[in-house]
């Protein structure tokens, strides 16, 4: 009897754990854009990106909160929230997807394909993108980029300024995830 | 003849507006410094943490992009993509205060450490899962030792 008892015990205990370590999150993640043109080299970050995944599956959310990248001088990001993204109606992007193959076994280094929904400015779109996720200890690093193209997301330049500002954006991003501890 | 110097003084006009252009861009400001700004609003974490997620749409929006005075408990100092982040503890609130510092801030910043008080004036830019500042400085030397 009190073997069962234990037994219970510590399979209630350790389901508990591996749901518990299933949960990981990244309060600070971080993603960096860029936008090259002949006219003008505009770059941000965005130091403050919540991401989570499931260990056990490979889900994966991001969540950004656009008021929150910096540029090189306060006038870009005053354009950049009220002209190009309008920040108060859209304060926030988020990426809802999977790592595809993804093994809660692994260790190492691996390169993955992640495919999701990207949401920015309102709009979604289906990616697909290439990362590299790396297992070290209790910890996963998720770190790559991508190119997002402006008119996809419904994003009006003036013809004024659109010289300035590429039609493809390239952004990198970099997550380190441990254990969510609510 | 009229119409060559006519010419000249629009040209000579049309290079002083694009230097007098380049050298404003150039010298344009890249964040105010919030040191001498008067923030809008001085409150605790917790004080500001119940405003913002108990009454999520109405009051938070309210503070975005204002100038708000915190004072709370270091739960950890980060050091990420060169920039350095306070988290302020949330006490029994799982969520917490996320304070970008501004460059500058790593000397006084490094004199400090978890569980201590400390009083930061930042720029409040909206919640994900926490409150986020930007901009942050430091503005009352530290309390406990």
């Amino acid at each position: 009897m009190n073997k069962k008892v234990l037994l219970i015990i510590l399979l209630a205990a350790y389901s508990g754990l591996s749901q518990e370590a299933s949960e990981m999150i990244d309060r600070q993640g971080s993603i960096n854009f860029f936008s090259y043109t002949s006219v003008e080299n505009i770059k941000a970050k965005n130091n403050q990106v919540f991401s989570n995944i499931n260990a056990v599956t490979g889900e994966i959310a991001v969540s950004i909160l656009m008021r929150a990248f910096v540029f090189e001088k306060a006038l870009m990001e005053e354009h950049f929230n009220e002209s190009y993204i309008e920040s108060d109606l859209y304060p926030r992007a988020k990426f809802e997807g999977e790592i595809l193959d993804f093994n809660p076994s692994m260790t190492g280094r691996e390169t993955k394909k992640i495919r999701g929904v990207f949401t920015l400015h309102g709009r979604e779109k289906e990616i697909e993108f290439k990362a590299a996720v790396e297992k070290k200890k209790n910890k996963y690093i998720v770190s790559g980029d991508l190119e997002l193209t402006v008119k996809d997301y419904d994003i009006k330049i003036p013809p004024i300024l659109s010289p300035n500002i590429a039609e493809t954006i390239t952004a990198d991003f970099n997550f380190e995830y441990v254990p969510y501890e609510n | 003849m009229f119409k060559a110097t006519q010419n000249k003084i629009i040209f000579v006009l049309a290079m002083a507006v694009g230097l007098f252009a380049i050298i404003w861009w150039i010298n344009m400001p890249a964040y105010t410094n919030l040191e001498n700004v008067i923030p809008d609003a001085k409150m605790s974490t917790q004080e500001f943490l119940s405003e913002v997620y108990l009454n999520e749409s109405s009051v938070s929006e309210e503070f975005i992009e204002k100038t708000i005075e915190i004072n709370g408990v270091i739960d950890e100092i980060t050091f990420k993509n060169n920039t350095y982040t306070l988290l302020l503890s949330g006490g029994e609130n799982s969520k917490h205060i996320l304070c970008e510092m501004r460059k500058g801030q790593e000397t006084v910043l490094n004199t400090y450490k978890k569980n201590d008080s400390i009083t930061i004036k930042g720029v409040y830019k909206g919640s994900l899962l926490d409150a986020i500042f930007l901009h942050c400085i430091i503005i009352e030397t530290r309390i406990n030792e």
